[in-house]
């Protein structure tokens, strides 16, 4: 078993480098367009399957599976109200790709500085995006430390299996940036979709003897689970503090907004869209009966994060599924971790140092790649309170973007102070409700993130309106002497 | 805007279906199924409304 277990992973690992390095072939990765977002010409199915890999991380088969184990069916109207939230890719995915093209922008932060006129506000950003997703890059590649871990039997400690996939997200995105980093987690997309299907499968009729006895069993023994509030966790408010956040994730999240930057075409676009809704769709449901099942044949755990290593450990799943399954989730995390890694890097190059010539900004992209990825490691090692504590609050810390996004494009009044204000403490605020537990009136901080972030963007963009402006055929804003000192806005040439 | 109201609308029973009249109906055929079904009716109204892009442009 132990030798089968090392094979895979190597194989694993083997398959996606060569990957990596065939995307790359004859590409020359010395400008930023092409290393960040692979000269936008990607195709709808590549598009879709990195996107799809870059959303789903080891949250799904480990988190998800998990809440339903404790919560039951809420997690899927959870789940899946997220995947409803990809509505708002309709109002602003032609936007994000039309203003990067004509732009040449690279970041969703560079495109929102851009539209504010203002380097600050693209300067925020891209922070904000930096200290909630560099956390939960470390807590991916802490799951994936574990899992090796137990999968191995120790062969390859965490400390071990932390550097191996650091080691290989880096040399994942660095190979050939965007190009490798799609192509890969294609291949990946393809692993996590498979391994958990097979495994589902497997359990349902080996375990279960099929859909019909799997259901019956739920029904007798386990109905509470399947409604809500059910067993108890999944109070509304609950449902709703996980649920708002989560909703706008297509637009707070910077790795899976920037993707918007990618596709060659609107129809590209679009079937990006639809093949993530597909995958979405069925990975979701293949997911919580996961969850599903774990509650079922093993009833009485005490941590639900252990359900899905428990259930590929019961004598009914043989070997080889139980490494596919690990080896899907190890995909599923490294295709998020190096991701993330390579839209910071870009946020960093392109919003932190935007003043420098573009080779040294490609430097700087390619340097701040590995101290970025070294910053997670470091963290995944050490494990700090506040890692966790950044990580959880991701999805809500994040929606304090949310509010400037959407004025850019459908608020003409909107203005800089607002955005960059809003952003600023929003974030903020954010952080220390979930730092002290702080849930006034009973809501979750998720909550709280976007309606404080929409009342002082609101609020300070009536106070300090713009003095001068007008409205690009596109909807974005232009302020005119205040204009983004990159190359300016004046016409469609690439700044 | 229809399709924004529409999807307003899919919100609200997101929430009032399963929280109230299946609050107690502790069957697969319950919120289970509601949920799976409203999925698909989302994922649908996002097809059908960006059927046309790369056409019209």
């Amino acid at each position: 078993m132990r030798f089968w277990v090392i094979f895979a992973i190597f194989l694993y690992l083997f398959v996606g480098t060569i990957l990596a390095f065939v995307a790359k072939r004859g590409k020359s990765m010395s400008d930023l367009e092409e290393f960040f977002l692979a000269r936008r010409t990607l195709g709808g199915v590549l598009s879709a399957l990195t996107y799809s890999a870059t959303t789903y991380s080891a949250f799904m088969m480990i988190g998800l599976a998990g809440l339903t184990y404790t919560g039951g069916v809420g997690s899927l109207g959870f789940e899946l109200t997220y995947l409803a939230g990809l509505v708002l890719i309709v109002w602003f995915g032609p936007k994000f790709w039309e203003f990067g093209k004509r732009y040449g922008v690279i970041s969703p932060a560079e495109m929102l500085g851009r539209i504010y006129g203002s380097e600050r506000v693209a300067f925020a950003f891209a922070l904000v995006c930096i200290i909630f997703l560099v956390p939960y890059s470390a807590v991916q590649l802490m799951g994936i430390g574990y899992s090796l871990d137990v999968m191995s039997k120790g062969v390859i400690p965490f400390s071990l299996g932390i550097v191996i996939a650091a080691t290989v997200a880096i040399v994942w995105s660095f190979t050939g940036g965007m190009r490798s980093v799609a192509w890969t987690d294609a291949f990946q997309a393809g692993l996590m979709f498979i391994s958990s299907l097979v495994a589902l499968l497997f359990i349902v009729y080996k375990g279960f003897g099929g859909f019909g006895e799997f259901f019956g069993i739920l029904e007798s023994n386990y109905s509470q689970y399947l409604c809500v509030p059910g067993p108890g966790f999944f109070k509304l408010s609950t449902f709703l503090g996980l649920t708002v956040p989560w909703f706008f994730f297509s637009i707070s999240n910077p790795q899976v907004s920037q993707r918007l930057f990618v596709p060659r075409s609107l129809k590209s676009l679009r079937n990006m869209l639809w093949g993530f809704l597909i995958f979405g769709f069925f990975y979701t449901i293949i997911v919580i009966l996961w969850g599903f099942a774990a509650r079922a044949l093993i009833p009485s755990l005490d941590r639900p994060d252990l359900a899905t290593p428990t259930l590929l450990s019961l004598p009914i799943v043989p070997p080889f599924i139980a490494i596919l399954v690990m080896i899907g989730v190890v995909s599923a995390a490294i295709s998020t971790i190096d991701s993330v890694l390579l839209t910071l890097s870009s946020m960093v190059s392109k919003d932190l140092f935007g003043k420098l010539p573009e080779d040294k900004q490609i430097l700087i992209g390619k340097l701040s790649l590995f101290l970025l990825t070294g910053a997670v490691l470091v963290f995944a090692y050490m494990r700090p309170s506040m890692i966790v504590l950044l990580s959880v609050s991701s999805s809500a810390g994040l929606l304090s973007l949310v509010p400037a996004i959407i004025g850019a494009f459908y608020w003409k009044r909107s203005s800089e102070r607002g955005a960059f204000w809003s952003i600023v403490l929003g974030a903020f605020i954010t952080g220390v409700l979930f730092a002290f537990k702080i849930n006034p009136m009973g809501l979750m901080p998720g909550i709280w993130s976007i309606i404080i972030s929409s009342g002082i963007f609101v609020l300070f963009s009536l106070i300090f309106p713009l003095k001068r402006r007008e409205r690009l055929k596109d909807g974005a804003l232009r302020e005119e002497g205040l204009g983004y000192t990159r190359g300016g806005l004046s016409g469609p040439d690439k700044g | 805007m229809k399709g924004l109201l529409w999807f307003l609308f899919l919100l609200f029973l997101d929430v009032a279906i399963p929280y109230g009249v299946l609050s107690d109906y502790g069957r697969i055929t319950g919120a289970f199924i509601f949920w799976t079904v409203w999925g698909a009716i989302a994922v649908a109204s996002i097809f059908f409304m960006t059927r046309r892009w790369g056409e019209e442009r």
